[in-house]
């Protein structure tokens, strides 16, 4: 067999070379490297690296079933899937009734928008000077109201820590789900809502045979999206709580995000990223098969 | 009779809907206007009254911002890493996107696949290999977070795609028969064709990147080095113990006002940017 080198082919060389290599450095080479680290463990002191078979794996499943820092953290991982899909519906309830043109329509999209535009370090400062315990906004209007007795220390509370942290997501998030959304709205051509006026259809009905059909693959992205983000979720509770009062808000990614860096266990947080990108794989191909049920209109 | 009666319902509706939302609306606008105010207090005064207006106009508390808390300094760093990065990332996406939309090649659609693939495997376990890589690499500088940006398979590469794809090859043949190369074609016509979806992507990544914590907030450590977004949350652990709330409220206010300037201005821009660029599954 003989390569001839044609221009052509060397153009999509050069165009590929240095992506095709970021992505066997920093895609393939990483992930073939976390599946050797989890059968590895390093010396704490002395940095040696010494190969222990499936020890990493029998610890991890072992305090995934008895310690209470990783119960915790599956639970409330497994709980951002329905909070995530809570956030969806609202963002499509929102960008559904901004799309009808309601007074201040465009001030609402460009307040909603406005957390995602800002550093995730800022809203999570500004939501968190709110629920201060002394200081906050919240505790102060019941001070105002007269509601003392429903003061709280809102995120140093195990009652109410992880419950912030969801409102936090769902509070800061529906602004980028609503427009990605409304460009899903957007590219419904308005000929389809004009006859459906015509015969007189429920908002309902509307709903369910134009808007649902025509903007799913969006909306299924998302839903998909929402689904593996819950694996990979941390920063919203690493900058909030710390995943405290007592691991009560942590989750799967803060732990092993942990791990590495305030313990230096690279061995055991490998073994949990391997079992838990397994059980994420699953469920997303698993809601991704659902979401394809659906029947879709390409317009 | 009717009609009336589905008009007063109408009407109910739509005041409720209106409360609805200017109350969620206020509660994003407020706690920001509740910071400005008190960044201008002094913090005795804070802390007896969280409500008050403040007794004098404490601008000084954004100059101790600025030169003490190295606010300035961070912007800086923030401006150039944000630009560096948006184009790096932008363009590694775009010749990928070109060659897989515009020309067939065996594996060509392997490479669009790992792109989709990427999405759809959560990968949390590799942030160990990860940080031992980049330490060997000697990378816990700006160039490891600029690397970090300048990928190019993935997301980004899908948007500029679908863009690449709606282009007619008639505009190359023409190019290519008054003699111009691949490499021209691709900058000087396909890139200017793509005008929509380029600058949906570098919105984007500079969005993105500006506010992007993580990758910063493990690769920089030296404080010089800090990005705007390191840099305010360093200074809120510093804060929670020196308990100084208003200078911190005006460290954020200086973080916050450009892009909120700029957001104000471009904000049509900005969202339709948004929405065109079409999430599909």
């Amino acid at each position: 067999m003989k390569f001839k080198v044609t221009k052509r082919g060397l153009f999509i060389t050069v165009m590929l070379a240095w992506p095709l290599i970021h992505y066997l450095v920093f895609g393939l080479f990483l992930q073939i490297q976390t599946l050797l680290y989890s059968f590895k463990n390093w010396n704490p002191y002395t940095g040696k690296q010494t190969w222990v078979g499936f020890d990493n794996y029998i610890s991890a499943f072992k305090s995934m079933a008895n310690d209470g820092v990783w119960t915790s953290a599956i639970k409330n991982s497994l709980l951002f899937i329905p909070i995530n899909m809570l956030s969806i519906i609202l963002s499509l309830l929102v960008a559904l009734v901004l799309y009808r043109k309601i007074p201040f329509a465009r001030f609402y999209r460009i307040v909603y928008f406005f957390p995602s535009i800002i550093s995730i370090v800022v809203v999570t400062m500004v939501f968190s000077f709110a629920l201060n315990p002394t200081q906050g906004i919240v505790n102060g209007m019941f001070d105002l109201l007269g509601l003392e007795e429903w003061k709280r220390a809102w995120l140093g509370d195990t009652q109410t820590a992880l419950i912030s942290v969801f409102v936090f997501c769902i509070w800061a998030g529906i602004g980028w789900n609503n427009v990605i959304l409304t460009g899903a709205l957007q590219r419904i051509p308005t000929d389809y809502f004009e006859v459906g006026k015509l015969d007189g259809i429920t908002f309902w009905n509307e709903f369910r045979y134009i808007v649902l059909p025509i903007s799913w693959s969006t909306i299924s992205t998302l839903i998909i999206l929402g689904t593996s983000g819950a694996f990979t979720i941390f920063l919203q509770p690493m900058l909030l709580t710390n995943g405290g009062p007592f691991n009560s808000s942590t989750t799967v990614a803060l732990e092993m995000y942990r791990l590495v860096v305030e313990k230096n266990s690279y061995g055991l947080a490998a073994a949990y990223g391997m079992i838990f990108a397994l059980i994420g794989f699953v469920v997303v191909w698993t809601v991704k098969w659902l979401t394809e049920r659906f029947e879709t209109v390409e317009i | 009779m009717i009609k009336e009666r589905r008009s007063i319902g109408n009407k109910v509706w739509m005041i409720v809907l209106q409360i609805l939302f200017m109350g969620y609306a206020l509660s994003l606008i407020y706690p920001f206007i509740w910071m400005f105010i008190n960044s201008l207090k002094s913090n005795a005064e804070f802390f007896q009254d969280i409500w008050s207006l403040p007794e004098n106009w404490l601008w000084g508390n954004y100059v101790e911002a600025w030169s003490a808390a190295h606010i300035g300094k961070y912007f800086f760093n923030s401006v150039w890493m944000t630009a560096i990065g948006t184009f790096t990332s932008v363009m590694f996406a775009a010749m990928p996107a070109y060659v897989l939309a515009k020309y067939k090649f065996k594996g060509s659609s392997i490479i669009y696949g790992l792109a989709i693939i990427g999405f759809l495997i959560p990968t949390i376990g590799t942030f160990g290999p990860w940080y031992l890589l980049m330490q060997n690499l000697n990378l816990f500088n700006p160039l490891g977070v600029m690397l970090g940006y300048a990928g190019g398979i993935g997301f980004n590469m899908i948007i500029l795609y679908s863009f690449f794809k709606g282009i007619s090859w008639e505009y190359a043949e023409a190019a290519f028969m008054d003699g111009a190369g691949h490499f021209r074609v691709f900058a000087q016509i396909m890139m200017p064709l793509a005008r929509g979806g380029v600058v949906a992507v570098c919105t984007f990544a500079v969005i993105g990147i500006w506010n992007d914590y993580f990758q910063p907030f493990i690769l920089l450590q030296n404080s010089s080095q800090y990005t705007i977004a390191v840099g305010l949350a360093n200074l809120v652990e510093i804060q929670k113990y020196s308990a100084d709330y208003t200078v911190l409220f005006a460290a954020m206010w200086i973080a916050v006002l450009p892009v909120l300037v700029m957001y104000l201005i471009l904000q049509e821009k900005l969202i339709s940017g948004f929405t065109m660029g079409g999430i599909k599954g």
